[in-house]
């Protein structure tokens, strides 16, 4: 959702990336005997280092009667180890001038911090810490427990739209646990025992399951023997890590809702099944979208926004995800227009799409514009060290990282035209209207 | 191998700071051009700096610089909105127009190879916009919208709200999209007079963060930007009110889930020598996730996801802020904790957080100078506050040589009779705790008027 927000930053960065396709990013990679995968990346250029774990557990791995479970750990994981008292994880990092935070999807939970480069063992210590002896104790939890809430209240309850993943994905899933999303019940956050939180650690919170990727001013030499002085003795996991196998059966008939929520501008949303990121057709409709909504001459952004004035935003993006994920189309309502109109002007966008090729000239420029998105991340360490985890936690093959885009640039016209008809069905879409509290019909 | 876990590691070897090195100079027309050179990347990231932002907004017409930067790119020298677009997608440039109170940015991010190109785009935006008169309708449609769109948003509410009342009467006061009302009075004509008077060569200044030196730039701009219309009208000085004592200020906004609380008051200008001290006081108190604030209210209390408070600084005039959003329920009771924790501050800070705080102040500067978008950003703000070219040389020298007691001096800048409280949320699960707050010092605030 944040690209939709944050559009006009969104082209800005798009420069840098042409370079970085021609320019290999180098690393090193290799597997501790317990597990660990570790990934280098050495760049000189400025005195930080991005230190990251990426674990391979996101909310699809949660009980359905636990939802938020992951994510609710990840603040857990801040609450210190054997050796970090409660209270100082953050305080340690901050001191040495490093930044860090942590995030949780449906697939997985990925922590970071930068610090400056002569701190790459201090780093290495904190992050061995948490996954060797996290400390949980029952005030930490309770505490966790209101932030969660809040955090919850603020990124979805008190803003306008908030709730539109919720909304989609509890609708486009019945049997996947993508059904629900990583921020999860507020209800079931108060019912997780402290024995749920320590089991959970023990499954997936070990060294198989879990990525270290590094990059930034080191030296590869030297960070191996501190890789594995701070996380070379830590014991393997015990158990099977359990991952979900459920399959969602395909939809049979379009799922059409309405939304009240505290907002004027009505919103739609028409929302279709797509297959995994990293098969074939994924990059397709990936292209797709850029050739719809990416950038002011887009055809959404042009034709609704611009001459038939339907629409404050108009806009689509896959969601990309581990297991079969979701295609997403949304406008905002302006003043006065039926929302209905809009749904129309967005249908007619994707019609036409099933049934004219792609002039060549549109699809030149598009080749130019995946080409620079598709490296975006890696104008910092930051965004380089999480790049090489994806890709490793996903495909098990990090050097997509300079190759994927030749998935993309394998794409046709033809094939743009073919993954619109085979994914863009009216019978197997949820198309949701968001509309003002106050017109919503009285019980 | 056998290690001691139980002492955090030392930092390895000492760390070799390169600051980039800030070029000050005059081009042509004597337009001053802050320049950076960095080779990371074969790109120029740009900026157009026209010192007209949105506290020129004549009165009853909020809201007419920004529709004169929006409308800048809607049709140029003869090419329409969707060619200009177009064109620069088809080079891979990046291309933003932004306003603020005191400035519009112009903003340009191009590999060096497509450079001339993305310049001709510029230059014609620049020089010849076409201000059409459908143009105009359009995006008049549009920041109404834009406007309905973030009236639903309770932060956005909650800022205009809060500053609206610390700036009432001047140019500050209002947001920099304006106000719906204002948008519908203004016309076309007021579009063009204000590009006319405003946006001209003496109120621009130029940055870049370049790999292409500045000579080669300088010349590429005098081609393709220049020449930027002649003009001298600089945008008046604000004047603000005297300022009263703090107020307390509910505004009710139906369903809130949670109540979005601002305080704060107005405070000097960015150029005052107690600067340093201010930053580092701010960081003890709350510009950071080990802060007091957040350390009470959301390691402690629960009340909340985070909690941030900070100096505010416009060109004119600057603001301290708390902000905040916590659980309608307890509403009173953060800002009781609030309250609690100004009040703490009189009796000084610690030598252990005015170590941390230089610590962490001192060693996450690097990291400030990663990337091309951090450099313009950094500039942008040497140039808006009129701050020395050595400024980042000297700027952890300025702070180590802070002491204790010029922090503990700065701490009677926060003055708590002077707070104001702007709460926007529900009433009726937020609101009844307050009962104490004087008749007189208490108002509702109108949805209607933020």
């Amino acid at each position: 959702m944040k690209r939709l927000i944050t559009y006009a930053f969104f082209s800005l960065i798009l420069f840098s990336t042409v370079y970085f396709a021609a320019n290999e990013i180098e690393f090193t990679e290799y597997t501790l005997d317990n597990g660990l995968h570790v990934i280098l990346h050495e760049d000189n250029s400025t005195p930080i280092v991005a230190v990251s774990i990426m674990y391979h557990v996101g909310s699809k791995n949660e009980d359905p009667e636990r939802t938020g479970f992951a994510h609710f750990f990840e603040h857990l994981m801040f609450e210190g180890s054997a050796n970090i008292p409660r209270g100082e994880y953050f305080k340690i990092v901050q001191k040495n001038g490093g930044t860090l935070n942590a995030n949780t999807s449906f697939d997985r939970t990925y922590y970071y911090q930068v610090l400056p480069s002569n701190q790459l063992e201090l780093g290495l210590w904190l992050e061995s810490e948490r996954l060797l002896q996290l400390n949980i104790d029952s005030i930490g939890v309770e505490t966790q427990r209101s932030v969660v809430k809040e955090e919850r209240k603020q990124r979805l309850d008190n803003q306008p739209y908030g709730s539109i993943l919720e909304e989609i994905f509890t609708r486009a899933y019945k049997e996947h646990p993508y059904r629900w999303t990583p921020i999860g019940s507020a209800q079931y956050i108060d019912m997780a025992t402290l024995d749920e939180f320590m089991d959970f650690y023990d499954m997936y919170y070990v060294p198989e399951n879990a990525t270290l990727s590094i990059a930034g001013d080191i030296d590869v030499d030297e960070a191996k023997e501190l890789v594995e002085k701070y996380f070379g003795t830590i014991p393997s996991g015990k158990r099977e890590i359990v991952r979900p196998e459920i399959v969602e059966p395909p939809m049979q008939a379009e799922i059409r809702d309405t939304v009240y929520d505290n907002i004027q501008l009505p919103a739609v949303l028409m929302t279709y099944h797509i297959p995994a990121q990293g098969t074939e057709d994924y990059y397709a409709i990936n292209m797709l979208t850029t050739l719809l909504s990416d950038g002011q001459s887009s055809r959404m952004y042009k034709s609704l926004v611009d001459e038939k004035q339907l629409a404050l935003q108009a806009a689509s993006f896959p969601f990309a995800l581990e297991d079969p994920g979701l295609f997403i189309a949304f406008g905002l309502v302006n003043v006065g227009v039926d929302p209905l109109e809009l749904e129309k002007g967005m249908e007619a966008e994707i019609e036409k799409v099933k049934n004219e090729l792609i002039p060549e000239k549109e699809f030149q420029k598009l080749r130019n514009q995946i080409e620079a998105d598709f490296i975006s991340g890696n104008q910092t360490v930051a965004g380089i060290a999480e790049s090489l985890s994806n890709y490793h936690v996903y495909f098990g093959d990090a050097e997509l990282i300079n190759t994927e885009i030749e998935k993309y640039m394998s794409v046709t016209r033809e094939d743009i035209k073919r993954v619109a008809n085979k994914y863009l069905q009216h019978d197997k879409r949820v198309v949701l209207h968001y509309l003002a509290k106050s017109q919503e019909p009285k019980k | 191998m056998k290690i001691n876990r139980s002492t955090k590691p030392a930092p390895q070897g000492k760390l070799e700071i390169n600051l980039p090195a800030v070029e000050k100079f005059n081009t042509d027309g004597d337009v001053p051009f802050y320049f950076v050179r960095k080779n990371d990347l074969p790109i120029v990231n740009l900026r157009l700096i026209f010192r007209a932002g949105s506290k020129a907004d004549p009165v009853g017409k909020t809201g007419l610089t920004y529709m004169t930067s929006m409308l800048l790119d809607e049709g140029a020298a003869g090419l329409s909105t969707f060619e200009i677009d177009a064109g620069f997608e088809n080079l891979g440039t990046g291309f933003s127009i932004s306003t603020t109170q005191d400035s519009i940015y112009i903003s340009l991010l191009s590999l060096n190879e497509n450079l001339e190109q993305s310049l001709d785009l510029l230059g014609k935006i620049v020089n010849s916009p076409d201000f059409t008169e459908e143009s105009f309708g359009i995006e008049k449609h549009k920041l109404v919208n834009k406007i309905k769109r973030k009236n639903d948003d309770p932060a956005y509410i909650a800022g205009n709200a809060f500053e609206n009342h610390l700036f009432k009467d001047s140019g500050y006061a209002h947001p920099a999209l304006g106000y719906s009302d204002d948008i519908e009075r203004i016309t076309n004509d007021d579009v063009k007079a204000y590009y006319k008077k405003y946006l001209v060569r003496e109120n621009l200044t130029l940055l870049a963060v370049s790999s292409i030196d500045s000579g080669d730039l300088e010349k590429l701009l005098k081609q393709y930007i220049f020449p930027v219309q002649i003009g001298k009208t600089a945008v008046e000085s604000i004047s603000l009110n005297p300022e009263e004592d703090g107020r307390f200020i509910f505004v009710h906004k139906d369903n809130s889930a949670q109540s979005e609380i601002r305080i704060g008051h107005r405070t000097g200008l960015r150029g005052e020598e107690n600067y340093y001290s201010k930053i580092l006081l701010n960081t003890i108190f709350g510009g950071q996730f080990s802060s007091r604030l957040n350390l009470n209210l959301r390691e402690d209390k629960g009340y909340t996801y985070g909690i941030h408070s900070g100096f505010n600084y416009y060109r004119e005039a600057g603001f301290f802020e708390i902000s905040t959003s916590v659980q309608s329920e307890v509403t009173h009771d953060a800002v009781a904790e609030i309250m609690k924790e100004v009040t703490k501050l009189a009796s000084g800070i610690t030598d252990e957080e005015l170590k941390f705080a230089k610590s962490y102040l001192i060693r996450r500067f690097p990291a400030l100078f990663e990337t091309y978008g951090q450099l313009v950003n950094h500039l942008t703000a040497m140039i808006n506050h009129d701050l020395p070219s050595e400024y980042f040389a000297t700027y952890l020298d300025n702070i180590r040589s802070v002491t204790k007691k010029e922090v503990e001096n700065s701490i009677g800048l926060i003055n708590p009779s002077r707070l104001n409280t702007l709460i926007v949320g529900n009433k009726d699960t937020a609101l009844e705790k307050f009962k104490n707050v004087e008749n007189s010092n208490f108002s509702m605030g109108n949805l209607k008027n933020v």
